[in-house]
Formats: C-alpha cells, sequence, structure tokens
C-alpha cells in the first residue's frame, strides 16, 4: 500500500502544475459525470416510483371517448365483476385487474371534526397490486370485505396523519361517512332518527341537524351516514403517481356502498389494471376481441394509461419521456466533458512518454517487454484519472444537495412535486464516474502508450 | 510433430536470416542500427537482464507474506486396545505455524478420522499470524495465534542486491552501447587503413616494376631493386596486418549484434558529431557504476552497523481457540554477546572499510573523470592537427597531378602523393576514432542512469 501511494505521489512529483492542472480536469469531469449519474439516478428512481417503471397501470372502461373528450358509456353495461379474472387470465401483458368505481362521499367525521375528503374510490381487493400500494399499517381489505360489502376502508398515510396525528394509531378507527343520499325520514314529526340505526345515534343526530335545514322543511330530508372502520393505511404515492393514477387518499370496497343484506350486483364499468411488456392499444384490442367473442356483440372498449377521472388524457408517458430525456441529457453532458478530459490526459501522457522516453528506453534495455512499458504509461494516466475521479467523486457528493434544488423547478414542470424527488447524500450509480474516468484513461492512453513504448531503444536514450 | 513444428520454425529462421543477409547490402548501417542490434544480441548484457530478473524474484520471494503456508493434514486411527489415542501434529512456515490435532476414544474398533488444516501468515518479519483448525467426524476446534518478535533483525540482502544488478544492467547497457560504437568506428578505420595500405602496396608494386626496368637500361643499380623490393614487402606485410585488423573488427562488430560477417561491408561515414552534452564531474561522478555500487555497499554497512547492537531475544505469543479459550506466551532470552557486543564491534570495522572503500572509489572516479577529459583534449588536438595534414597532403596531391601533367613530375610523385593522402586520412579516421570514443565516455546521453 505504502509502495503505491509513494508511487503516486512520485508521479504528480514530477511535473507538479501539469498534473495538478490535469487532476482538476478530470475531477471536473468526473464531478459532472457523477452529478448526472446521481441526478440519472434519482430520476430513474422518479419514473420507477411515479410510473411503475416498465409496468403501465392503465384504465379499462366500457365506453367510447366522445368527440368531447367525455366518456360515451353503454348502457346497461357490458363489464361484469368475472371479467377482472377471465382479464388477467386471457390476456396477455395483463399482471392484475381490479374493478374501480367512482363513490360518492359528501363528507366525513372523525372524532366530532367534520371534513371534505379530498378523493375516494371504491374498487376490490386487487387494487394494491394494481397500483403497487404499500400497506404501512394493517391490511388491504379482502375479497371477503368486496363481496359481504363490509362497511372497510383504506386510507392513504398522509389521510391517517390529518385524521388521526400518525399512522400506527388509525388502523381499528371508525370514520363516519356521509355518502350524500338524501332520504325521506321515516318519521317526520321526531326528526330525532339518522338515516338507519347503523349509524348511531351521534351520527344520526349530527345528520340531522346538518342537513335538516331550518323552518318546516327541517327535518324532510336526512343524510345517510355509515360507519366506515378503517383496515389498513397505505404508504402515499409521489403526489404526481396519486394525481396521474387517481389514486385516492380512501379507498372502500365498490359494494360497500350497499346496505349488507341488499341482494343486488354492483355494476362494473371500468377496471384498473397493471400490464407488462405490451402497449395500451393493444390490451384494448385484446380486451375487446376477447370480450366480442364471449359476447357475440360489439363491445365498447377504450383503454388508457392514466386516472379514471381523465379519460384518454396520459400526462404519464410525456412526463416518462422528458425524466429519460434528461437522463440521457445529463449523461451525455458529463460523459462529454469527461472524454474532454481524457483527451487531457492522454496529451499529458504524451508529454510524459517524451520526458520518460530515456527511462523507457533503460528499462527495456534491461528486459522490460513494450507491453509492460504500455501498461506503465497507462498506469500514470491511470493514477492521474483516479486522483480526479476520487476528488470528482467527492465533489458530486458534496454537491448532491444543491443539484437536487436545481432540478425541482424542471421536475415542476412536468407536474411533478419536489417532494416526490427522493434525496441520498450518495447515489451507488455515482461510483460509476470514477470507473468510467479510469476506463477513458486507459482506453485512450492505450494507442499512444503502446506507440511510446515500442519506439527504438537507441532512439529513446538519446533523448 | 513438435521435431517436425521446430524443424520448420528452424528453416524459416533461417530463410529470414538468409533474406535479411541478401537484404542487408542494399542500406549501409548506421550506428544507431548497430547500437540496436546490439542491445539485442550482446551476450553480457543478456547475462545482466538474467541476473536482474533472478534478484528480482529473490526480493519478491524475500516479502514477507510470501512466507504464508497453508498446510493440511488427516489421519486415521483405529483403536485395539480399550482405550488408545492418536495423534499429529505439524508446524510449518512462519514463526508461528502450528498445527495440532487430535483424536481420542475409548470404545474399541471404532475408526476415527481427522483432518487440520494450518495457515500462517507472516505479516512482516516482526508480526505472524496463524489459523488452525481441526475437524473430526464429531466435533470442529480451531484457534488463531498471534507471534510479536520485537527486535526481529530485518533482512536487507534481498533489496541490496536487486539494486546491485539494476546497477550493473545498467552499467551493461553502458558498455554495450559504448562497445558497439567503439567497434563500429573500429571497423571503419580497420577500412580506412586497408585503402590506405592497398595503395602503398601498389605504389611499391610500380616502383619495383620502374626500378627493374631502369635496373634492366643499366640506369639503376640492383641494391635499389633490392630496396624497393624490401620496402613492398614490408607494405604487404602492413596490408596483411590491416586486413587481419579489419577481419577480427568485423568479427568483433559481429559477435556484438548478432549480425553475420557478410553484411558488415558497407557502413555509413564516421563524422563528429556536433552538439554533445559532455557531463561536469559531479554528473560523472553520480552516475559511476562504481560510486553506486560503492555507496550501496556503504549504507549496508551503516544499516548493519545500526541494527548490529545484540538486544535480548523477546518474543510474545497470544492464542485463542474457538471456544474462547486464550493464553498468552512471551519468552526473552540473552546470548554473551550482549555483554561483548562483539557483533556491534564486527560491524563497526566493516563501516570503516567500506567508508575508505568509498572515498578511494571517489577518489579513483573523479581521476577517471579528469584523465577522460584529458584524453577528450588530447584527441581533438590530434584530431585538428590530422585535419590539417588531410588538407594538405590533398594540396600536395593536386599539385603534383598538376605538375605531372605539364610534365614536371612523374607518376611515382603522384603515387606518393597518393600514399600520403591516404596516410592523412587514415590518420584522420584514427583521430576522429579516438576522439569520439573519449568524448562517448564523457557524453550525458550514454550515461545510463535509473533510479530503481
Amino acid at each position: 500500500m505504502n509502495t503505491i501511494v509513494n508511487k503516486w505521489f512520485r508521479v504528480i512529483k514530477t511535473h507538479p502544475l501539469r498534473n495538478i492542472l490535469l487532476i482538476l480536469t478530470t475531477a471536473i469531469g468526473t464531478g459532472a459525470l457523477g452529478l448526472s449519474m446521481q441526478t440519472t439516478a434519482r430520476l430513474d428512481r422518479l419514473v420507477q416510483s411515479t410510473t411503475g417503471g416498465s409496468d403501465r397501470r392503465i384504465v379499462i372502461a366500457n365506453a367510447e371517448i366522445g368527440v368531447n373528450g367525455d366518456l360515451s358509456w353503454t348502457r346497461p353495461f357490458q363489464f361484469s365483476a368475472e371479467d377482472s379474472a377471465i382479464f388477467t387470465s386471457d390476456v396477455k401483458g395483463i399482471k392484475s385487474v381490479a374493478i374501480v368505481n367512482q363513490m360518492p362521499m359528501e363528507q366525513i367525521k372523525v372524532n366530532n371534526k367534520y371534513w371534505k375528503p379530498s378523493s375516494v374510490l371504491g374498487t376490490d381487493n386487487f387494487y394494491a397490486d394494481v397500483m403497487g400500494l404499500k400497506i404501512l399499517s394493517g391490511s388491504f381489505f379482502s375479497a371477503a370485505d368486496v363481496t359481504s360489502k363490509e362497511k372497510v376502508m383504506v386510507i392513504s398515510e398522509r389521510a391517517a396523519k390529518t385524521l388521526f396525528g400518525d399512522v400506527s394509531s388509525a388502523a381499528g378507527q371508525i370514520i363516519a361517512v356521509d355518502n350524500g343520499f338524501r332520504m325521506p325520514p321515516q318519521r317526520a314529526t321526531t326528526g330525532t332518527q339518522a338515516g338507519g340505526t347503523q349509524a348511531g345515534g351521534a351520527q344520526a343526530q349530527s345528520g340531522t341537524a346538518l342537513a335538516g335545514g331550518r323552518g318546516a322543511n327541517a327535518f324532510q330530508q336526512m343524510s345517510s351516514w355509515s360507519n366506515y372502520k378503517i383496515v389498513g393505511v397505505y404508504s402515499d404515492p409521489t403526489r404526481f403517481e396519486a394525481d396521474n393514477y387517481g389514486i385516492a387518499d380512501y379507498i372502500t370496497p365498490y359494494t360497500s356502498l350497499l346496505p349488507t343484506g341488499m341482494n343486488f350486483t354492483m355494476p362494473v364499468r371500468m377496471f384498473a389494471a397493471r400490464i407488462s411488456g405490451t402497449t395500451v392499444k393493444n390490451i384494448e384490442s385484446a380486451i375487446r376481441t376477447d370480450l366480442e367473442t364471449s359476447a357475440g356483440t360489439k363491445i365498447k372498449v377504450t383503454a388508457w394509461e392514466g386516472s379514471p377521472d381523465s379519460p384518454g388524457v396520459s400526462t404519464i408517458e410525456k412526463a416518462r419521456q422528458s425524466l429519460n430525456d434528461l437522463s440521457l441529457v445529463t449523461s451525455g453532458l458529463g460523459f462529454l466533458i469527461l472524454i474532454i478530459a481524457a483527451f487531457g490526459i492522454v496529451s499529458g501522457l504524451l508529454v510524459d512518454a517524451a520526458d520518460r522516453a530515456k527511462e523507457m528506453a533503460v528499462k527495456r534495455a534491461i528486459g522490460m517487454t513494450v507491453a509492460r512499458g504500455t501498461f506503465e504509461l497507462c498506469l500514470r494516466s491511470m493514477a492521474l484519472a483516479g486522483a480526479g475521479g476520487i476528488i470528482g467523486l467527492l465533489l458530486a457528493t458534496s454537491l448532491s444537495v444543491p443539484m437536487r434544488e436545481i432540478l425541482v423547478p424542471y421536475l415542476t414542470a412536468l407536474g411533478i412535486g419536489s417532494t416526490d424527488l427522493t434525496s441520498r447524500i450518495f447515489e451507488i450509480r455515482t461510483l460509476l464516474a470514477p470507473i468510467a474516468a479510469l476506463s477513458l484513461a486507459f482506453v485512450f492512453s492505450l494507442l499512444p502508450a503502446a506507440k511510446a513504448a515500442a519506439s527504438s531503444i537507441v532512439s529513446g536514450l538519446k533523448e | 510433430m513438435k521435431k517436425t513444428l521446430l524443424s520448420t520454425a528452424q528453416k524459416v529462421a533461417v530463410a529470414l536470416s538468409l533474406l535479411s543477409c541478401a537484404l542487408m547490402p542494399l542500406s549501409a548501417i548506421s550506428l544507431d542500427g548497430v547500437m540496436n542490434e546490439a542491445l539485442a544480441h550482446d551476450s553480457t548484457l543478456a547475462d545482466s537482464r538474467s541476473k536482474l530478473e533472478i534478484a528480482k524474484n529473490n526480493l519478491f520471494k524475500s516479502a514477507s507474506l510470501f512466507g504464508t503456508n497453508l498446510s493440511f493434514s488427516g489421519s486415521l486411527s483405529q483403536k485395539a486396545a480399550t482405550a488408545s489415542s492418536t495423534g499429529s501434529s505439524t508446524a510449518a512456515g512462519g514463526s508461528s505455524g502450528n498445527s495440532a490435532s487430535s483424536t481420542s476414544s475409548s470404545s474399541a474398533n471404532a475408526l476415527k478420522k481427522s483432518v487440520s488444516a494450518n495457515l500462517a501468515i507472516p505479516l512482516a518479519k516482526w508480526l505472524s499470524l496463524g489459523v488452525t483448525g481441526t475437524t473430526d467426524a464429531s466435533t470442529t476446534s480451531g484457534s488463531v495465534s498471534l507471534s510479536l518478535i520485537p527486535f526481529a533483525k530485518v533482512d536487507t540482502s534481498a533489496e541490496a542486491a536487486w539494486n546491485k544488478a539494476l546497477v550493473d544492467a545498467q552499467s551493461a547497457i553502458r558498455n554495450t552501447l559504448l562497445s558497439a560504437r567503439k567497434e563500429y568506428r573500429a571497423v571503419l578505420t580497420a577500412q580506412t587503413e586497408v585503402a590506405w595500405r592497398q595503395a602503398v602496396v601498389q605504389t611499391s608494386k610500380n616502383d619495383l616494376s620502374r626500378i627493374q626496368y631502369l635496373v634492366e637500361l643499366g640506369k639503376e643499380r640492383s641494391s635499389k631493386e633490392i630496396t624497393i623490393y624490401s620496402t613492398l614487402i614490408s607494405a604487404q606485410s602492413d596490408l596483411d596486418t590491416a586486413q587481419t585488423n579489419l577481419s577480427t573488427a568485423i568479427q568483433n562488430l559481429s559477435l556484438r549484434t548478432g549480425l553475420a560477417e557478410s553484411a558488415l561491408t558497407d557502413f555509413d561515414a564516421l563524422t563528429i558529431v556536433d552538439g554533445r552534452t559532455l557531463v561536469d564531474e559531479n554528473l560523472w561522478v553520480e552516475s559511476s557504476a562504481d560510486m553506486v555500487n560503492a555507496k550501496a555497499n556503504l549504507d549496508a554497512a551503516k544499516q548493519s552497523k545500526n541494527s548490529s547492537t545484540t538486544l535480548p531475544d523477546l518474543s510474545v505469543g497470544a492464542d485463542v481457540s474457538n471456544t474462547l479459550d486464550w493464553s498468552v506466551t512471551a519468552k526473552v532470552s540473552f546470548s554473551p554477546d550482549l555483554i561483548f557486543q562483539k557483533a556491534s564491534s564486527t560491524a563497526s570495522e566493516n563501516l570503516a572499510m567500506q567508508e575508505r572503500s568509498y572515498a578511494n572509489t571517489e577518489r579513483s572516479v573523479r581521476t577517471a573523470w579528469l584523465n577522460q577529459q584529458n584524453a577528450v583534449v588530447k584527441a581533438q588536438t590530434n584530431y585538428e592537427n590530422a585535419n590539417r595534414f588531410v588538407e594538405s597532403s590533398e594540396l600536395s596531391y593536386t599539385e603534383t597531378d598538376l605538375q605531372l601533367q605539364k610534365g614536371e613530375a612523374s607518376q611515382a610523385d603522384l603515387d606518393l602523393a597518393n600514399g600520403n593522402l591516404l596516410s592523412a586520412k587514415y590518420q584522420l579516421q584514427k583521430a576522429i576514432e579516438s576522439l569520439e570514443n573519449a568524448r562517448d565516455q564523457l557524453d550525458a546521453t550514454w550515461q545510463v542512469s535509473m533510479k530503481p
């Protein structure tokens, strides 16, 4: 180890100013590449987390997109709950499918506080797989919950923190939900009973007070309040992901709107699916063909990548492309700077080879092979590149945080929030920068070094 | 098959050799070409390379870690009686290398197998690590030991031998190059001498013929013919000597470069090299192989003196087993030299000798530099004189040629002038050879010095 360090210092000491400048040039190149690698790693992670990486999350609707961009639904709906299993098994490229329905939820009440829920979704037990939700506490509701129309709910981490202060205390809590259904009261004169005994007296009172109005019609209509039990809390996806895939903060079984005893099948008109290794259009065609073959009639099917609320609109592809382009540009720039630095190293090697012509000639005269001489000269370049690489790596690591801030405006323009960009002080991928510096120094030095090492011994001695 | 291959390879080599010989006369042999060939073929230099490689191998082997040793041993045992035990032990490499394996049982006729491994790693001359493991069918045991010898003597002989081999190799390069240059010039000088001697012989033959004719006419006496005949014999003898010298010079050069003698016919003309950088006295001393060796010997003697004081032999060892049993051992031993310090006294005397040797070497190297300077000055004077001699001879030859055309001089006079001119050219060639050889010794280009 000491020998290596001593040799390294000897390399630097031969031409201190020139070598230090070369090291600095390489350091800047490596630093730039390191920063770009760091950025690329962040962006790749962002692409991975926001768009699911190579997987895509799509919406499949029993409708066509009209000229005004709205969905033109087929009525009665031609989809059924059983189709999700058929899609998963029959259509190549579909990994999992979940039923999605928009759920009405006017307001919620927790600990005597009323809240307006930000977003609500009715779905089945496969939704967590489709969207890749990570459960922090409790569990996602089960197939049995869906079948038995249980009033259970899975909420987001941010909703849990807002409503209950922390994630751990959310599971098992009850949320009173006002679905917004207005029903005539059973006994208009009393006005003390809420819409159904299930909701409980307190909720009923509140509901009455809230929706009752004043005057003669005060108790003619009553809110439909239900108690939902929180069974799980999932980790917040990035805002970009939540907004663009329509991942709601409140997720309930799509059947939970119905009373437990009611023998009624909820209509199904939309699915969310996770697909891989195929295009959205292919999936759309495959589903249409599959359904039309089995039904013997024309089926309306539209699929798009994005949210159920925004039919046909996919900002994800654009974001994915933009992020990939940004990664490519930053990597390319860093690599370019490093190549320029490598040219500097090669020019240094040529000067070095000329300076050491006599030494190399003597060494060759006492038995050193041309290959060994080439390696020795290359090693010198690599020593400089290695020093520059280490400094560049430190530079890139120290500039990690400011670089993140620089990226934020670009991401905001893509609709990605600054919080979506995860930050690590050290990205493993940054190590590629010094490795690239060393490799480039070796490759670029090889030919000039071989030429210098293979020159005539006597000519070398005369230098 | 191998024989056929070798035979084919030999044929190709011979064919290439013949081809190169056939092509060689097409271009004149340059001094640089001769030096390159000499570096590639000189046997002395090849020997130096081999010695350097041997020294390098020894240096590598002398590294502490090279003493690392891994050994395995296995044993099978069976008890004939009611109780028996077997044991095996091995010690290998490094001061801490030790291993032991043993199995024992009280049941008769049970075949016991055990395998043990031992790894000894000398991390430094004063520190070594040992790892031992033993396993049989039922149990596995192992231990790690560390051994410390604070006053262990460091052996630097391999490093010193490597440095010396390196200096010798550099010296061999210089000798090879300068010898090749010298021999190249010797061939050219010998060629010039042969040309001169041939002209002298021809002149003597012409003289003899002319005198014989005059004797027949009665215009010269026979004694004159005898004198001229004697001159011819002497010239012929000189020519033979010159041809022998040329042949010897070519043989030497052939031996040095590996080139065929038949190829050594056409050489670039010998000229004075301008713009040489001659070394000053300090650089001469610094790059002298004798001085470098003397300095290395002196340094070794100093180091030996510094470490020659006899100290108590102290060793400390620590051992930890896999069951966390541990032991620490320390050993100290004393020798009579602790009191008499004879080893130190011997080292002091060796150092004094090396100091004297160093001073003597420096004196002789500095004297050599002065001698070399004087040689260059003398050679320069000779060269200038020889140059003037050539100029005079050329003038004389031109005048004689003009006189011959006017009828004022004879062919014999012109032959004599030609002989003188060739003699002058030979003298000039010789002066150039001496001057260039002397300057080669002082030329910085051929001071081969490299840090190990």
